[in-house]
């Protein structure tokens, strides 16, 4: 399997700052559009203390559904989508040089059968994490992965002098932020 | 009723899917320290075509 697709252009559309107190500080949205599925979709960049971009994306036609990140789209187009999401790290880098990115790959929901995937090293997280190790390199970031809760970290190297400390800095503000894991 | 196949791949029914749980049956996951333990990952070199290097 080869992910050489080229992807679309992302098109940035707002930035929005949160104000609840919590550790997340921002979000940037950026849109494309698949002219093979004929859906536009939304990628955001959620930016939390640590310096950590959480990247997320949903089919736009799924905005108002709890489950957008986790209905199974199913038009196809799967390359290009994953590598548009992909290049909003090397455009982020840009403006935030130390910031690191982490993603969640949520869990599928089945909407005729109403069954949930396992939240454990789930179908998503394989194909992300399969993505990045063949876009990402390891002089910029180093690759961190929690399979557990099938979460991956590109921890910028610019970012820390102890890794493991950094790392647990970046946990720590993970579970004081969410808490629980989101149900999708 | 038609008997579920195995396919070829699978050692389970063709069409099962394995730990899938009814959506009504789910739990909120609370993230504990364990669960959010990272392990550093061994990326092969030498790709083409990255991102970011």
């Amino acid at each position: 399997m080869t992910f050489d697709y080229p992807g679309y252009e992302l098109k940035f559309i707002q930035k929005r700052r949160i104000t609840d107190g919590s550790a997340h500080r921002f979000t940037i949205y950026y849109k494309f559009h698949s002219p093979k599925t004929g859906y536009n979709y939304i990628v955001t960049a959620e930016y939390h203390d640590e310096g950590v971009f959480a990247i997320k994306f949903y089919c736009k036609k799924d905005r108002r559904s709890d489950y957008k990140y986790s209905k199974i789209v199913n038009k196809g187009d799967l390359g290009n989508i994953l590598i548009t999401c992909a290049k909003v790290v090397p455009i982020l880098l840009a403006d935030y040089p130390d910031a690191s990115f982490g993603f969640i790959g949520s869990r599928s929901v089945d909407s005729k059968s109403r069954t949930i995937e396992d939240y454990n090293a789930n179908q998503r997280f394989r194909t992300y994490r399969y993505i990045v190790q063949e876009k990402f390199g390891t002089e910029t970031f180093e690759h961190i992965e929690f399979p557990t809760i099938s979460g991956y970290l590109l921890l910028n190297r610019k970012s820390f002098v102890d890794s493991d400390a950094k790392q647990a800095a970046i946990t720590a503000m993970v579970r004081n932020t969410y808490v629980y894991l989101p149900d999708a | 009723m038609k008997p579920v196949k195995h396919s070829k791949f699978s050692k389970s029914p063709k069409g099962e899917r394995l730990n899938w749980t009814p959506l009504k049956e789910v739990k909120p996951v609370y993230l504990t320290k364990d669960m959010t333990k990272g392990v550093s990952v061994v990326v092969k070199s030498a790709k083409t075509n990255l991102f970011v290097p």
